[in-house]
């Protein structure tokens, strides 16, 4: 099965899905990280559950290989989830960034956004 | 040539040490990133007390020296400190590592590197492979407090409660 997951490789690359999808889920990550490799795979479930090509998606950004988004979303714990909603920093469930493999928090807050996004692309559906 | 630093210095530019950020509670679910500190920037708009220790985990840094700031934070922030810094010769693996041994969870103390001993060589106080101990405070960027302590297993010039007197 194809990874619904966006690797993300360039400050630009994610600001071009920012601008082109409405919720943006982001995990900021380092390979080094035993936490991080640690809730991956249910962060790419959480792609593969959620994912809807311009309303949601899910990016991961290695912290290492873009420094300056990391300075940008002041990360300084991995991995870090943060929230966006037509390209601007959201709370998701109450949390506008989660730090730590906290799964039940993520999950919380990926299937509210989720929820949200598939709402939306129903309607848009219903209006073609 | 070194210049060493005293009291009525400017603190000099171009500092900087790396440190890795405290994870405090989340320690078993999350990594802390590795941050390079721009000291002389950071320090143009703090109080700061900078201490140097010879190593982290030897003895008398470990017995008295970090234990003299963790008993005293409460006066030191009571007398304006924003920050407290501890460098040492150790990479900031080593320096973060020795932070949650001695329970500092937050960024009250901050454990960082000065890699490659480049601060502490400008100044002229090392020793061999290692810093020398002392503290410096910078108040806005200007030196209010610079001193060595040079009797072995001292910390009279560099701890806490000699720290405290000066401010």
């Amino acid at each position: 099965m194809a990874d619904a997951v966006k690797h993300i490789g360039s400050a630009s690359e994610f600001n071009t899905l920012l601008a082109s999808t409405q919720y943006v889920v982001a995990d900021f990550y380092a390979d080094w990280c035993p936490p991080c490799k640690a809730i991956a795979p249910k962060y790419a479930e959480l792609a593969a559950q959620h994912d809807i090509p311009s309303y949601i998606a899910f990016a991961k950004v290695n912290v290492d290989k873009v420094q300056s988004l990391a300075g940008e979303y002041g990360i300084t714990a991995m991995p870090s989830f943060i929230f966006f909603k037509d390209g601007k920093r959201v709370k998701a469930n109450g949390s506008l960034k989660i730090e730590g493999a906290d799964w039940p928090k993520l999950k919380a807050a990926a299937d509210k956004m989720g929820k949200l996004a598939a709402a939306k692309a129903d309607k848009d559906e219903d209006l073609k | 040539m070194a210049q060493e630093l005293k009291a009525g210095d400017s603190f000099p530019d171009n500092v900087s040490f790396t440190y890795v950020a405290p994870t405090g509670e989340l320690d078993l679910t999350a990594c802390g990133l590795p941050i390079q500190y721009n000291a002389s920037e950071e320090f143009k708009n703090k109080k700061v007390v900078l201490v140097a220790v010879p190593g982290a985990f030897t003895p008398t840094c470990q017995v008295q020296h970090v234990t003299s700031y963790l008993t005293k934070i409460g006066e030191l922030k009571a007398r304006g400190v924003d920050q407290v810094i501890f460098i040492a010769s150790n990479d900031h693996w080593v320096m973060a590592a020795w932070g949650k041994a001695n329970g500092v969870k937050d960024d009250s103390i901050l454990f960082m590197s000065d890699a490659g001993l480049a601060f502490s060589k400008s100044i002229g106080w090392i020793q061999g492979d290692r810093t020398q101990r002392y503290a410096i405070i910078v108040d806005h960027g200007k030196v209010v407090y610079a001193d060595v302590d040079n009797v072995r297993g001292s910390i009279e010039k560099s701890g806490a409660e000699g720290v405290l007197a000066k401010l």
